[in-house]
C-alpha cells in the first residue's frame, strides 16, 4: 500500500490534444479515491499515467514520496481492473488469476493457495476452472478483480470496472468492491462517469472536466457544496436544474427573463446578479414544485412559467420533465399526480433550496439545501 | 412431371392422410428446386472427376492410336515402383514441410513487426503484399532475369565482390533451394496477412493487462500471443500446405523441373506425363495419388492442431 501524490500532472497527445491540465492530488494510504467526469474529461488518462501505461507529459507522480514516472507498471507494483476484454480468453479463470504469480516464478503450491483464497473471497471458486471466454460479463470482471488482488499491489487501479454490467449486477459488485477495499485497506483509485458509483464507493473523489480538476472532496462535501455549476449539475442522482436569467428589472429587481419567459425571483436572488443584470440559479429536482393554472404559489419563492414535456411515474414518485422555452428541467415529486403533455404549469422553488452561481465563471456563490431525493430505484439497481 | 403441392394433395387417394401427401409433395418440389444446382455440380465436378478416376485405370494414351483398355491398378503400381515418383514426392514434401513452415515463421515475424509499427501500418503491409499480388508467370520471369548466371544483376554484383556465385536455377545444387526461396518470397505475405488479422483481433487491453501483471515481452509472446494466434496459424498452415502441392508455374519458368529431375515435384511430373508424353492413364493415376496424399496430410495437420489445443489446456491446469 502506498500514499500517492500527483504534482502538476500534464498529458498531451500530439500537438492538439491537451487531455490533462495541471492536476495536483494527494491520495492517502489505504484510501478509496474516485476520478469522476464525463467522457473526454481526462480521468482515464490520469489513471493510465498512475498505472504506468501512459507516459507523463509533464509533472510528477510519487508513491510514498518517491517518483515513479520512469518506472514500468510492474516496477510500480500496481494492479489494474480494466473496463472489459482484459482477461486472457484462452486461459481458465484459475490460469488468469495465477498469471501475475506465474510470471514472477511463485512456487506452485503457494500459487494454488493464493488463487484459492482470492477466489473464495470473490465467490468465484466454483467457476474458475472455466475458460474466460465462456464466462458471463459479471463473472469475467470478478475474475479480473481476483487477478488484481491476488498479489498485494501498492495501488489498485480500477478503470470503470463495472460500467458494462447490467444494473442489478453493478449494484452488487459496487458493494462487494467497497467491502473488499475496506477489508484489504488497499490504496485504490477508481475511474467512473457514474456519480452514484463515485458517491457510494469512494472515500474522496475528484470531479474533472476538460482535463482540469473541478473539485476534490468527500462525496458529501461535493454533493452539498458543489464548487461550480458544472459539478452541481454533474454530481447527483439527478442532474441539478440550472436557470439562467437576464434583464433583471421591476421594483427591487425581482422580475427577470429566463428563455424569454418572465419569472418572479425571491428576495435573496438579486444579491447574486452580475452588473449587467444576469443571474444563474439552480435547484435539485426534488426541490422543484409545480403549480397548475389557478393554484396559488407560495410567497417568496422563485416562480417560473413552463410546460410539461412528459410525466413518468416511478413507484410512489413522479419524475416530470419540463420545458421552459428551450430549456429542459426535471422535477421529482413525492406524490402521484396526473399531468397532461404540454400542460402549462408554474415551476416554483423555495428560496432556501436555491443555489446561486456566478453567471460568468459559473463558480458557486450560494449553497441551497435539500432537494436530493432518496436514491431512485433505477440508480440503486433494485 | 410437374407437381405443385396443391394438385398433389388433390391427387392423393382418400385413404392417405392429407399430411402425408403434403410432405411427399414438399419433398418432390425440394428435389425439383435443387435439380439445376445438382446438374451443374455433376457436369462441372463429378463428371470430370469420374472420368479422371476411369482414365487412371486404363491404358489411355492420347497420341497413340491403340484402343483404350482397362488395365486395373497397373498405372498405380508402375508409378509407385518408379524412382521418379519417389523423387517427385520428395520435392513436393520439401515444399510442404520445409517451405511452408519457413513461410509461417517469417510471416509471423513480419506480422509482429508490422503490428508494432505505430504509423503507416497499412502502407508497410501492402508493400509486403506485392509478391503475392503478382501473377506467378511474372514472378518466374522476374526471378529468371534477376538470377540469370551471366547477365543477371545478382551475379554481376557478386562477381563485383570477387565472389564466384553459383548458376542458381541452373545449378544442380542450387536449383531446389532457389525455387523454395522464390516460393517463400511469394507466399510469406499471405501468411503475414492472416497472422496480422489474428494479432489485430487481440484486444489492446489484453496486452496492457499483461504489462500490468508483470509479464515480460517474451512471456507475453509465449503465454498469450502465440496461443491466441494458434487458430490463425493453423488456417495459414493448411492453406499453404494445400497450395504447396500445386507449385508449378515457377518451376516451369525457372528450371523446367531440372537440372535432371532435381526440381521436379508431383505436379510437374503429372504435367510431364500428361502433356509431354501423353500418358493420360498414368497422369490420371498420379493425380489420384496426389489427392490421397493431400487429404491424408491435411487430416493429420488438423488432428495435430486439435491435439495441440487440448494439450495446451491440459498442461496449464
Amino acid at each position: 500500500m502506498a500514499k500517492v501524490e500527483l504534482r502538476n500532472l500534464q498529458k498531451r497527445y500530439g500537438d492538439t490534444v491537451h487531455a490533462v491540465r495541471d492536476v495536483n492530488l494527494e491520495i492517502a494510504d489505504g484510501e478509496f479515491f474516485g476520478l469522476l467526469g464525463p467522457s473526454g474529461s481526462g480521468k482515464t488518462s490520469v489513471l493510465r499515467m498512475l498505472a504506468g501505461l501512459e507516459a507523463v507529459s509533464e509533472g510528477d507522480i510519487l508513491f510514498d514520496g518517491a517518483s515513479v514516472v520512469a518506472r514500468s507498471p510492474q516496477e510500480r507494483n500496481i494492479a489494474m481492473v480494466f473496463e472489459q476484454n482484459a482477461l486472457y480468453p484462452h486461459m481458465t479463470g484459475r490460469q488468469n488469476i495465477a498469471y501475475p504469480l506465474k510470471v514472477r516464478g511463485t512456487p506452485k503450491d503457494e500459487m494454488k493457495r493464493l488463487v484459492d483464497d482470492v477466489a473464495e473471497m470473490l465467490n468465484i471458486a466454483h467457476l474458475i476452472d472455466r475458460k474466460a471466454a465462456q464466462m458471463s460479463g459479471g463473472q469475467q470482471q470478478r475474475v479480473a478483480i481476483a487477478r488484481a488482488l491476488v498479489r498485494r499491489p501498492n495501488l489498485l487501479c480500477l478503470d470503470e470496472p463495472i460500467a458494462h454490467l447490467d444494473t442489478l449486477l453493478r449494484a452488487r459488485l459496487r458493494g462487494e468492491l467497497k467491502r473488499l477495499q475496506r477489508a484489504l485497506g488497499m490504496t485504490s483509485v477508481i475511474v467512473t462517469h457514474d456519480p452514484v458509483e463515485a458517491m457510494t464507493m469512494t472515500d474522496r473523489l475528484a470531479v474533472m472536466r476538460d482535463g482540469r480538476l473541478q473539485q476534490v472532496g468527500t462525496p458529501d462535501e461535493i454533493h452539498d457544496r458543489p464548487a461550480n455549476a458544472f459539478v452541481a449539475q454533474f454530481f447527483g442522482v439527478h442532474s441539478m436544474n440550472l436557470f439562467p436569467f437576464e434583464g433583471l428589472s421591476g421594483p427591487d429587481g425581482r422580475v427577470a427573463r429566463c428563455q424569454g419567459q418572465e419569472a418572479l425571483l425571491p428576495e435573496m436572488a438579486q444579491r447574486f446578479a452580475s452588473a449587467d443584470g444576469r443571474l444563474l440559479l439552480g435547484c435539485r429536482p426534488g426541490a422543484l414544485r409545480l403549480r397548475r393554472a389557478g393554484e396559488a404559489a407560495p410567497e417568496g419563492a422563485l416562480r417560473l412559467p413552463g410546460k410539461v414535456y412528459v410525466a413518468e411515474q416511478i413507484g410512489d414518485e413522479m419524475l416530470v420533465t419540463l420545458q421552459v422555452g428551450e430549456l429542459s428541467a426535471t422535477a421529482l415529486l413525492p406524490e402521484r399526480q396526473a399531468f397532461g403533455i404540454d400542460e402549462p404549469v408554474t415551476l416554483t422553488v423555495d428560496a432556501a433550496a436555491l443555489y446561486a452561481f456566478d453567471p460568468g465563471s459559473e463558480a458557486t456563490l450560494h449553497f441551497g439545501t435539500g432537494g436530493e431525493p432518496g436514491v431512485p430505484l433505477h440508480a440503486a439497481g433494485l | 412431371m410437374v407437381a405443385s403441392p396443391d394438385n398433389a394433395m388433390l391427387a392423393g387417394s382418400p385413404r392417405r392422410r392429407p399430411a402425408d401427401a403434403a410432405r411427399r409433395a414438399e419433398r418432390r418440389s425440394t428435389w425439383l428446386l435443387l435439380a439445376p444446382a445438382i446438374a451443374f455440380l455433376v457436369v462441372m465436378a463429378v463428371w470430370p472427376f469420374a472420368y479422371l478416376l476411369y482414365a487412371s485405370f486404363t491404358s489411355y494414351q492420347l497420341a497413340v492410336p491403340i484402343p483404350i483398355e482397362f488395365v486395373g491398378i497397373d498405372n498405380f503400381t508402375r508409378l509407385l515402383q518408379g524412382e521418379r515418383f519417389w523423387s517427385s514426392l520428395g520435392i513436393t514434401a520439401i515444399f510442404a514441410l520445409v517451405a511452408v513452415p519457413l513461410q509461417i515463421a517469417v510471416g509471423l515475424g513480419l506480422a509482429l513487426l508490422i503490428n508494432s509499427v505505430a504509423r503507416a501500418r497499412e502502407f508497410y503491409a501492402s508493400l509486403f503484399l506485392i509478391p503475392m499480388m503478382l501473377a506467378p508467370i511474372v514472378v518466374g520471369f522476374a526471378w529468371n532475369l534477376f538470377l540469370n548466371p551471366i547477365y543477371g544483376p545478382l551475379n554481376s554484383a557478386l562477381r563485383g565482390m570477387e565472389l564466384s556465385p553459383p548458376a542458381w536455377a541452373q545449378s544442380p545444387d542450387w536449383a531446389l533451394p532457389t525455387i523454395v526461396l522464390v516460393d517463400i518470397w511469394q507466399w510469406t505475405p499471405l501468411v503475414m496477412v492472416i497472422l496480422l488479422a489474428g494479432l489485430r483481433a487481440i484486444p489492446a487491453t489484453v496486452f496492457e493487462a499483461a504489462r500490468v501483471d508483470g509479464s515480460t515481452p517474451r512471456q507475453t509472446f509465449r503465454n498469450i500471443v502465440l496461443p491466441m494466434l494458434a487458430p490463425y496459424i493453423v488456417v495459414a498452415f493448411v492453406l499453404r500446405f494445400i497450395d504447396s502441392f500445386k507449385v508449378f508455374d515457377v518451376i516451369y519458368i525457372l528450371t523446367r523441373g531440372g537440372p535432371g529431375t532435381s526440381t521436379q515435384n508431383l505436379a510437374y511430373y503429372t504435367y510431364d506425363l500428361g502433356f509431354n508424353r501423353f500418358e493420360f492413364g498414368a497422369a490420371g493415376a498420379l493425380s489420384i495419388i496426389q489427392l490421397v496424399v493431400l487429404i491424408v496430410g491435411t487430416s493429420l495437420i488438423l488432428a495435430a492442431a486439435r491435439r495441440g489445443a487440448g494439450g495446451m489446456e491440459g498442461r496449464r491446469s
